[in-house]
Order: C-alpha cells, then sequence, then structure tokens
C-alpha cells in the first residue's frame, strides 16, 4: 500500500482515519503531507509539564489533558462540546496544519505551555525552540475534501485505548474528572465515517410569483420565488436541516443578488427544511446560476446549480401610453383625421359660384 | 535507640527534600534589550512573583535573558512563551540553554526569529516556564510585557485560507427609470399641435363654402353609394392603422389594408371622375360669362 493508492481511495469518496504515534512510519508521513498535513519527525512527542495527567503521564508528563471548553473545535456538528465529560487526554506525536487550507481543520489543539519534543534523552534541557509549540500543534484535525470525502488525522492511537477510555484525569491544580475520549472518538468517528453531519438537496423548486410551475424562462425584473429543500443525515436517518444562514446567489459571471434564505418553520411532520425566498431579476438579461453554495465546517458541502434565462422585454411589452408623448399621438391623429375632413371637403365642397360671378359682375 | 532514632531523621530529611524538589526554583533572573551594535537599551532585574515594567523593542534589536535554577535536577523545559496581545493570540516559545551549574540563558534577535514576531507592530505577554519530569509541579513566571516593532520592510503576511460563512448579501441596483417631462408641458404641445385646425377651420369659415354637390348627390343613388364606399374605404384605412398602433400585428393590417385600398381604388375612380365633371363644367360655365 504506498499513499497514492490511498489518495485514489479519497477521490472516490473514501473516509479514513489516521492514527499515528511517536514511531509514526513514512508511508503514513507522505500520505498525510498529500492532504496538507505535517507530522512531526521521528521519535518526538507532545510534552507539557503543566496539563500532564498525574496518573497516566507521571513518568515522562507526555500525557496530557486538554480541555475541550478551551482547546478544541467549537464545531459542533462534529463534537458537540457539551457532551464531552471531561477533558481530553493524549499521547503521542504533534501535528501541524496548513492554515491555508480551508479543507482542513484542527479539532483539537495543544495548551499554550506544550511542545514537541525528541523522547529520547529526558536528562538535558531542550536547548533549541522546538519545531512547533502551544496551539500550533494540532493533536486532531479533520478534512473535508471538496467531493465530501472525510479524513480525520489523529496524532495518538492511545487515545483509543480502553485505558484512556475508562481513565480518569487529574491534572495538577485541578479536579479530578472523567476522560472525555469515549465520546470525542465516538463523535468523530462517526463524523469521520459519513453518519452524521451529511446535507443533502432534496428538490429545487422556483416560479413566478403568482404562478405554480417553473418557467421556459424569466423576464427581467420579474418577482420570482426560490424554495430548496434539504435533509441531513445522523443517528441512522435523514432529517430536516435547519439554519439561518443559506443563501441563494444569482450569477452571471458575477454575483447579481446574493440573499439569505427564510427557513420554512418546522413542524412534528417536517422531513426536510425548506428554505425560500422572493426577490425581483436583475434588470439584466443573460443565462443566469440560481446558485446555492452551502459550505460550513462539519457539514458535507452543498452545492445546487440551476440555470435559467431571463430575457429582456419584448418590443411589444413596453408601456405603450406615456402621457407624455401625447403631443406625437395628437399629431398623428390630427394627420388622419385631417385628411378625411379635407377629403370630405374637397370631394363634396364647392365656393358658392354665384357669390364669386356677383363679385366679378 | 539511637541507631533507630538517626534511622528516622534520615528519613525525615530525605523527605523533606523531596517535598523540596517539587518544585522549582529560579533566581537572578534578568531581561535586557540589546540594540544592534551592541549596546544596551534597556534592562529588568526580576524577582519572582513580580513582572517587570513594559519593554520595548525594534525589530533589530536582541532579547537577553538570563536565570539561574537553584534546583539539582535539570529542567526538560525552560523557555519563555511570548503570547501576541491582539486578537490572534499567537504563541511563540524560545528555548533558553542550561549548564550543569544551572545558569541559563538565550539571547533572541528578532530579526532572525520566528516569522510570527514581523506579523506588525505588537505588544506581546512574557511567561517564563520551566518543567521537567523530575519534578511534578512547573513553575511559571509572568515575566512582563514587551512590545516589538515591526521590521521597516520584509515584514511577514499571516497565511489564511478561506472563512466557510455567509457572505454579506448582494441587492441589485437597478437602473433609474427614464426622466420624463412635466405633463403640463406635454399637455401644451398637445394643444398647440391641434391649433392648425382652428386656423383652417377658421379660413373655411370665410370663403363660405357650400355643400351643393353634396345636396346634388341625394339625387343620383348611384354615386351617393360609390361616395359612401370611397369615404367609408378612406376611414377604414385610419381606423386599421389605429388599430396597427393600439394592438393588431403587421400581417393582418396588410390583409385589411390591402382589401380596403382596392376599394378605395375602384369607388374613388368614379367619385374623382364626378368632381372632375363638374369643375369641368363649372370653368366652361364661368367662361361663358365672361365672354
Amino acid at each position: 500500500m504506498d499513499a497514492k493508492s490511498v489518495v485514489k481511495f479519497v477521490a472516490e469518496g473514501g473516509n479514513i482515519l489516521i492514527a499515528g504515534s511517536s514511531e509514526l512510519g513514512n508511508t503514513v508521513r507522505e500520505l498525510s503531507r498529500e492532504f496538507d498535513v505535517e507530522y512531526d519527525t521521528k521519535n518526538t512527542a507532545v510534552f507539557d509539564h503543566f496539563n500532564y495527567d498525574q496518573a497516566l503521564g507521571k513518568e515522562k508528563h507526555d500525557t496530557i489533558a486538554v480541555s475541550p471548553a478551551s482547546h478544541m473545535s467549537k464545531i459542533d456538528a462534529i463534537v458537540p462540546l457539551d457532551q464531552l465529560p471531561g477533558p481530553i487526554l493524549f499521547r503521542g506525536i504533534a501535528h501541524s496544519v496548513n492554515p491555508r487550507n480551508s479543507l482542513l481543520t484542527p479539532i483539537l489543539w495543544a495548551p499554550q505551555e506544550a511542545y514537541s519534543w525528541e523522547t529520547a534523552n529526558q536528562e538535558d534541557t531542550a536547548n533549541q525552540n522546538p519545531s512547533i509549540t502551544g496551539k500550533d500543534i494540532a493533536l486532531v484535525s479533520v478534512m473535508q475534501a471538496r467531493n465530501n470525502g472525510r479524513i480525520a488525522f489523529l496524532g495518538s492511537t492511545e487515545m483509543l485505548s480502553d485505558v484512556f477510555f475508562a481513565a480518569s484525569v487529574k491534572k495538577h491544580g485541578d479536579q479530578e474528572a472523567k476522560s472525555g475520549n469515549r465520546k470525542f472518538i465516538e463523535e468523530l468517528t462517526k463524523w469521520t465515517f459519513q453518519e452524521k453531519g451529511v446535507l443533502d438537496v432534496v428538490a429545487v423548486e422556483h416560479h413566478k410569483v403568482g404562478e405554480e410551475e417553473i418557467p421556459a424562462h424569466y423576464r427581467i425584473k420579474d418577482n420570482m420565488t426560490y424554495t430548496i429543500s434539504l435533509a441531513e443525515y445522523h443517528d441512522g436517518e435523514w432529517h430536516p436541516f435547519a439554519a439561518n444562514d443559506v443563501q441563494l446567489e444569482l450569477i452571471m459571471l458575477d454575483p447579481y443578488i446574493r440573499k439569505t434564505l427564510d427557513q420554512v418553520p418546522l413542524d412534528a411532520e417536517s422531513t426536510v427544511g425548506t428554505f425560500t425566498t422572493t426577490l425581483q431579476l436583475p434588470d439584466q438579461y443573460g443565462v443566469f446560476k440560481f446558485t446555492v453554495n452551502y459550505k460550513r465546517h462539519g457539514l458535507s458541502y452543498v452545492e445546487s446549480v440551476t440555470t435559467v434565462g431571463i430575457h429582456p422585454f419584448r418590443h411589444d411589452q413596453y408601456p405603450r401610453f406615456i402621457s407624455q408623448a401625447k403631443p406625437y399621438y395628437t399629431s398623428a391623429a390630427s394627420m388622419g383625421v385631417g385628411l378625411l375632413i379635407f377629403s370630405f371637403v374637397y370631394l363634396w365642397g364647392g365656393l358658392d359660384s354665384s357669390v364669386k360671378t356677383t363679385k366679378k359682375a | 535507640m539511637a541507631k533507630f532514632r538517626s534511622l528516622l531523621v534520615l528519613t525525615l530529611l530525605a523527605s523533606i527534600s523531596t517535598v523540596l524538589a517539587e518544585s522549582w526554583k529560579v533566581s537572578d533572573i534578568n531581561l535586557a534589550v540589546i540594540s544592534r551594535d551592541g549596546g544596551k537599551k534597556d534592562e529588568r532585574k526580576l524577582e519572582y512573583p513580580h513582572a517587570g515594567e513594559d519593554l520595548i523593542a525594534d525589530s533589530t534589536d536582541s532579547l537577553k535573558f538570563t536565570f539561574k535554577v537553584e534546583n539539582k535536577e535539570r529542567p526538560h523545559q525552560a523557555m519563555v512563551l511570548f503570547k501576541s496581545q491582539d486578537e490572534f493570540k499567537d504563541e511563540i516559545m524560545v528555548a533558553a540553554s542550561v549548564k550543569s551549574s544551572g545558569k541559563g540563558r538565550f539571547e533572541l534577535n528578532f530579526a532572525k526569529a520566528d516569522p510570527k514576531f514581523k506579523y506588525g507592530t505588537r505588544k506581546y505577554s512574557m511567561a517564563f516556564l520551566v518543567g521537567g519530569s523530575k519534578v511534578d509541579e512547573p513553575f511559571k513566571y509572568t515575566l512582563g510585557n514587551i512590545e516589538i516593532h515591526a521590521p521597516s520592510s520584509n515584514s511577514a503576511v499571516r497565511p489564511s485560507g478561506v472563512e466557510y460563512a455567509a457572505k454579506p448579501e448582494i441587492h441589485h441596483q437597478f437602473r433609474p427609470d427614464q426622466k420624463l417631462i412635466n405633463t403640463v408641458v406635454s399637455g401644451f404641445f398637445t394643444v398647440l399641435v391641434l391649433a392648425p385646425f382652428t386656423v383652417l377651420f377658421l379660413l373655411w369659415s370665410q370663403l363660405g363654402i357650400k355643400f351643393e354637390p353634396l345636396k346634388a348627390l341625394t339625387q343620383k343613388p348611384l354615386e351617393l353609394v360609390s361616395a359612401l364606399v370611397f369615404f367609408g374605404s378612406l376611414a377604414g384605412i385610419e381606423y386599421v392603422f389605429y388599430s396597427y398602433w393600439t394592438h393588431v400585428t403587421l400581417f393582418p393590417v396588410l390583409q385589411y389594408l390591402g382589401v380596403l385600398s382596392l376599394v378605395a381604388v375602384v369607388s374613388g375612380r368614379s367619385v374623382l371622375s364626378a368632381v372632375q365633371a363638374r369643375r369641368i363644367q363649372r370653368t366652361s360655365g364661368s367662361a361663358k360669362k365672361e365672354l
């Protein structure tokens, strides 16, 4: 197995969970690098003399207790903070993530006093700046590729062990607490293997205001209604999705309109979350795309594109009787009426010949 | 008994020494800002746990830090944590080297240090961290703050990716409606356009036009019919023009015009020849009178 075949697996939509340790081998390093994750060099570990667990980390101060309230990302779609009973124990290798990569998110990072150093030779002082320290040390991070394939990177295999699941955490100067590892790993694996945080577009509808059918095309400045239905998968079935930040964009090269959709209130019978808005189309004709591009951390990406044509007014759709144009209408009409009067007078009128002759005589 | 007592004392002493070893002791802590030419710009002699006053350093300066660890054991971590006092809270850790005598130091040249020092002029809090696996309790000492100026050139740029969040709404700016003149003005011109009719009727009334031929028509039913048909076709053509303006499209209009104009030509011939006949009659009559 090499890194390339695993990358191909992800490109085909596969999901992976990678857990390393201080003895991490080259294949996994190479693979992680493909996803912008860089594990620290071999035989290094995360040390923290301030936040070590007094039972598991007594020897080397290498088992650290991380408080989820301050050192875990606030993405409830992946691991909800309020469900964790206590700090998370970690013993293993540090990794760093490329901050330019938006698909990659650290989920758990080290306390500020932590540093990554060689596991051997604890006697001497670490007399060079550690390669990564503090919150730059990612302990767990996740990536969701553009095809919604999910990968989780862990620096510790022991995080997943029964010992860590069952341990109670006692940090220096803190109360003893139950370890949050079991719930954390449970939620993380659920997310990684597409058992939660999965969104799907159920339906897209659009029509003119006052109509029901999808028209062949719209005309500029038409009022129209757009509706999209989204469902979210978790706990083994599809549920209606609720959010207040789903946005519709009208794009022709550039976005002309971007509007936040209103959610139709959910009730007990709702099976999908319905988001809708009514808007006036721009006074620009062309082929537009109605796009809902909903990308949020922890949720699978939604990209719904509907292509519609917007036509200009036809020649006979402009306003017809403008009061300001009355002089033109009147002059045209007076031409017509004048012709009738003139021809009537020409054909059947005549000067009184008797009057004329008497004058001459 | 004496032997037992000395053993007790020894164990007591030993336990005291382990109690002592449970925390780190650091003394002789000094901070100094050194300029590029080696001159000392500022310095602080610090006494745990009091923080020193704020320091200011230029981007080309160095920060010199010295201390002495009093414990027998050597710490694994003897580092100063710089934390930026802005919304990013960047963390930078700088390690000191500690000799076997316990003396430790570092000299940090900001020009060559971590690029995070070059993100701009920022204030950093400094905390001295001493820790090691031999001693359970770590030592943390907040040294104070230091303001480090951004380099005048080659300042670093914070890497950042695309933030997935709701974007600002875009409202389309519709082109404003065409500006139209006041209806009073157009009303005035409407009246002006109709004014020639009054002039026409005024002048005609002075001419004294009599509709004798029209009265004569009543006696000639054949001419009356053709006159009615001709005038009707003319009016009809005008009506077709009107309906073309309002609602009828081009091709039906062409059909109507085709039929009506044919009628107008045929009926017009007889009507106009009647007019011609009248004129000839009149000119010959008046010529007779002149003669």
